[in-house]
């Protein structure tokens, strides 16, 4: 089905479902999964990038930072010991555009992403209506491929209904 | 800039004493020596006038604190010395030429600044925004580092994007005998691409005879105020000889301040001709959507007009120091129902701050810019404008910073962006239905 | 005192005329020497209306934006300016002198009129040295040579008038307005003085660069 499927990763707990179900996508169509973060750029031109440690360049040392951070918050989730077929990436920019255009170069199948994301991790989730980001609209308006949107733990893939997932199967196998 | 521990380079006095010499013409000989310090210059600058009239923030003593220096001192001047004429000369002025406007000589302090900006480089010394861009320009030709590859898949990438939108938009690219030749601010294609999908929209529908060449299509010049003379001279030829090559009649500037200034004006000097002019007519963005608007190449639908009140960001290297300050105003007046004037405006209007390199220089000098960008954020208020319209990249971002750093409650936009948003796009233009599959 | 003022009436004052005329004459060729080969910009975009036009809205009282954002200095700086050189050249005393000594003068004003010109000079430099002293932008750009030179100015004025009126020592208050004067006139090809000349090239050049390449006012 997939062969590549990119998940727009934000690093806060709103995109923690489209994650799982990146995932599962991946696991069940054997495809690579990319997880990208899009280093936020503080102008429309200047490339100044807005990184916890301040507004700043982007270069290499800050990237390998942020793949580091992906790695720990991510690959945990996963659980296979030794991912084969996941990579994590880093660009910096306008978020949607940057998406759109890993995307293109990549040829990409599906992209999928949370709805919006938290500027104030501080802030408590429930604050926050449901609404469409930015980057969510331009990015499912504009991309390449197919775009998928998950907002919440229910949205569960259709296909589940036609059998067990392989992870419920290789479950059922341990335990036997 | 403070000075770096690491650098203890001696100072090259003989290359100084080298520089000063081959400057030391009429014009920079004369300004010297005829300023009468009168103090007139000191209302005219943004920086004396944010920063509460402090008088070392003058134009006179920012010039004499640094060339007038190095000329008595015949380029005997230690590091530290050096540091803190970076400090004047770049962190303290914009090279935005209001001054010489209000000189009783007609002093162009911008000279003597760009001047001392060359001396220091050659001394090692420019800001690390700057530094970086010199790279790129020396390694790919073009202030970003983008491959020429990257460069023509984003434009294909643009172009069918746009076809969305408006059937039959390409970026035609390397046509020769074409009438403009486009040239772009790289960090569009870096950071915003869609600068030049809206770009070939507009000339699509304007049925323009155009193309986007595959080199020689950066039209900034940073190394123009990083102090690499020679690079700066290098990067305009670039362009210039594509266009020859390539047999255009002209060449048409996206909406760039600085990058008019490289191509008409400076840039025929610092590329090596003579006679001051461009192998080739430069053509500024504001001046062409302005005729082809004016001439109905495109019309504008006038249900979407700009309803909330819109000033006009007049940035210095398109206005004062291009001379379009009337075609960017009539222009808005086709797109705006309510257009209120800065004060004051035209070619007297202040830098925003946030060019001759500024902007480019980086995160470090943010703080600095914020408050020199005092005067233009009050002349925004001033206006009651809920749009600011700024046609150049550098006072793009820079008004975008001051809109949130003093609350103007504005939004920027770019004429490319309004123009895309308010024309009509006629019949033969409009992207065709995909067919609907009969479902029974 | 006689030898004195006849040396300084005599060959000092043609020393005096050749080293200003000629030094002035020096200097521009000097200057436009360098400008063939350093200035070209300034050949390349003549524009005769403009240069013009940038030369006499600085001639004119609140001509440019920048007088009219400081009235009061302007108006005093152009008075200053205007008495500075109508008094040497039309003052009756100055050309019978010059009548005495080649049988050619200029028009002369009344002396009532000098009397008025020279306080109207005085009150001017007055204002000019107060306004350096009490505008921080112009001390702190102002060096000693500044108070300097124009102390140096207003010694003809003032000792002229007073010996005019004959208040005070008559024969040292001429010695010291010739030699005063002489002083002067030597200085100014050597000094920003040179304005008097320069200032209608550097105006010029302006109004080529902002108004003749881009159609800017430069006032």
């Amino acid at each position: 089905m997939y062969q590549k499927i990119l998940f727009c990763a934000d690093l806060y707990a709103s995109s923690d479902y489209a994650f799982a179900a990146a995932l599962d996508l991946a696991e069940r169509s054997e495809a690579e999964l990319i997880i990208l973060h899009v280093l936020e750029s503080r102008h429309r031109y200047s490339g100044h990038v807005i990184t916890e440690d301040g507004e700043t360049w982007a270069g290499p040392e800050v990237f390998e930072k942020l793949k580091k951070k992906l790695r720990e918050y991510y690959l945990i989730r996963i659980e296979r010991e030794d991912p084969q077929n996941v990579r994590v990436e880093v660009r910096a920019g306008i978020p949607w555009v940057e998406i759109c255009r890993f995307a293109r170069k990549e040829k990409v199948d599906l992209i999928v992403m949370g709805p919006y994301t938290i500027h104030d991790p501080k802030a408590p989730l429930d604050l926050e209506k449901p609404h469409l980001g930015h980057n969510a609209q331009e990015v499912s308006l504009r991309a390449p491929c197919q775009v998928s949107i998950v907002t919440s733990p229910k949205q569960r893939l259709a296909l589940e209904k036609a059998g067990e997932s392989p992870r419920e199967k290789k479950r059922k196998r341990t335990q036997e | 800039m403070h000075r770096k521990e690491s650098d203890t380079r001696p100072v090259d006095v003989k290359k100084i004493r080298e520089l000063l010499d081959a400057n030391n013409g009429a014009r920079i000989r004369t300004w010297l020596s005829l300023c009468s310090r009168c103090g007139l210059c000191a209302e005219s600058c943004f920086f004396y006038l944010a920063h509460d009239r402090n008088p070392k923030l003058s134009p006179a003593y920012k010039f004499k604190a640094t060339l007038g220096e190095l000329y008595r001192r015949k380029g005997r001047v230690d590091r530290d010395f050096l540091y803190r004429c970076a400090d004047i000369v770049w962190g303290e002025c914009t090279t935005c030429k209001r001054c010489s406007m209000y000189c009783p000589f007609g002093i162009d302090v911008a000279t003597l600044i760009a001047t001392t900006r060359i001396i220091l480089y050659s001394q090692g010394i420019t800001p690390e925004g700057l530094a970086r861009a010199v790279v790129n320009y020396r390694e790919t030709g073009n202030q970003m580092g983008m491959s020429s590859e990257d460069f023509v898949d984003t434009c294909e990438w643009m172009a069918e994007e746009s076809r969305d939108e408006i059937k039959g938009v390409t970026i035609p690219i390397d046509k020769v005998g074409a009438k403009y030749m486009y040239t772009v601010n790289p960090r569009e294609p870096m950071f915003y691409p869609q600068d030049l999908a809206m770009a070939a929209k507009i000339l699509t529908v304007a049925e323009e005879d155009w193309t986007m060449p595959s080199t020689g299509w950066d039209c900034t010049n940073l190394p123009m105020f990083a102090g690499d003379r020679a690079l700066a001279g290098q990067v305009v030829r670039n362009m210039y000889e594509k266009a020859v090559a390539l047999g255009v009649q002209a060449i048409l500037i996206t909406e760039c301040g600085h990058a008019y200034r490289s191509a008409l004006f400076e840039g025929p000097y610092l590329a090596g001709y003579p006679d001051g002019k461009p192998p080739v007519p430069i053509v500024h963005s504001v001046q062409l959507f302005y005729e082809y608007v004016r001439d109905g190449r495109i019309r504008i639908d006038p249900a979407k007009k700009l309803k909330e009140p819109v000033t006009y960001q007049d940035p210095c290297n398109v206005s004062r120091n291009g001379g379009l300050w009337e075609e960017g105003r009539k222009l808005v007046q086709f797109l705006a129902e309510d257009f209120r004037d800065m004060n004051p405006n035209r070619e007297h209007n202040h830098c925003c701050g946030g060019g001759g390199g500024y902007i480019p220089m980086g995160p470090e000098y943010k703080a600095r810019r914020m408050a020199s960008g005092r005067v233009k954020a009050e002349q925004i208020r001033a206006t009651g404008a809920k749009i600011v319209i700024a046609p150049c990249h550098n006072c793009f971002d820079q008004v975008s910073d001051l809109n949130k750093e003093y609350q103007l409650g504005v939004k920027v936009m770019s004429l490319k962006e309004i123009l895309c948003e308010l024309m009509v796009v006629p019949e033969k233009f409009q992207p065709e239905l995909v067919e609907e599959e009969e479902t029974d | 005192m006689q030898a004195w003022y006849a040396f300084l009436t005599g060959p000092a004052l043609w020393a005096t005329f050749i080293i200003f005329l000629g030094g002035l004459g020096l200097r521009l060729a000097f200057l436009y020497g360098l400008s063939r080969e350093r200035d070209r910009v300034f050949y390349n975009h003549m524009d005769w209306k403009w240069g013009l036009k940038s030369i006499l809205h600085w001639l004119i009282p609140w001509g440019s934006t920048s007088m009219r954002l400081q009235p009061v200095f302007s108006f005093v700086f152009i008075l200053f300016h205007v008495g500075l050189l109508a008094v040497p050249l039309f003052l009756s005393a100055h050309n019978i002198l010059w009548d005495r000594a080649f049988g050619v003068s200029l028009w002369s004003m009344s002396d009532a009129w000098a009397d008025a010109l020279t306080i109207t000079v005085l009150a001017c430099g007055l204002f000019l040295f107060v306004r350096r002293l009490a505008r921080p932008e112009v001390r702190i750009l102002t060096t000693a040579w500044d108070y300097a030179l124009l102390g140096l100015t207003l010694t003809p004025f003032v000792t002229g008038f007073l010996a005019y009126h004959q208040w005070g020592p008559y024969e040292w208050l001429m010695i010291l307005h010739v030699l005063s004067a002489e002083i002067l006139l030597i200085l100014i090809p050597f000094t920003k003085l040179a304005h008097m000349v320069l200032f209608f090239f550097t105006r010029a050049f302006i109004g080529f660069e902002m108004g003749g390449r881009r159609g800017a006012r430069a006032w």
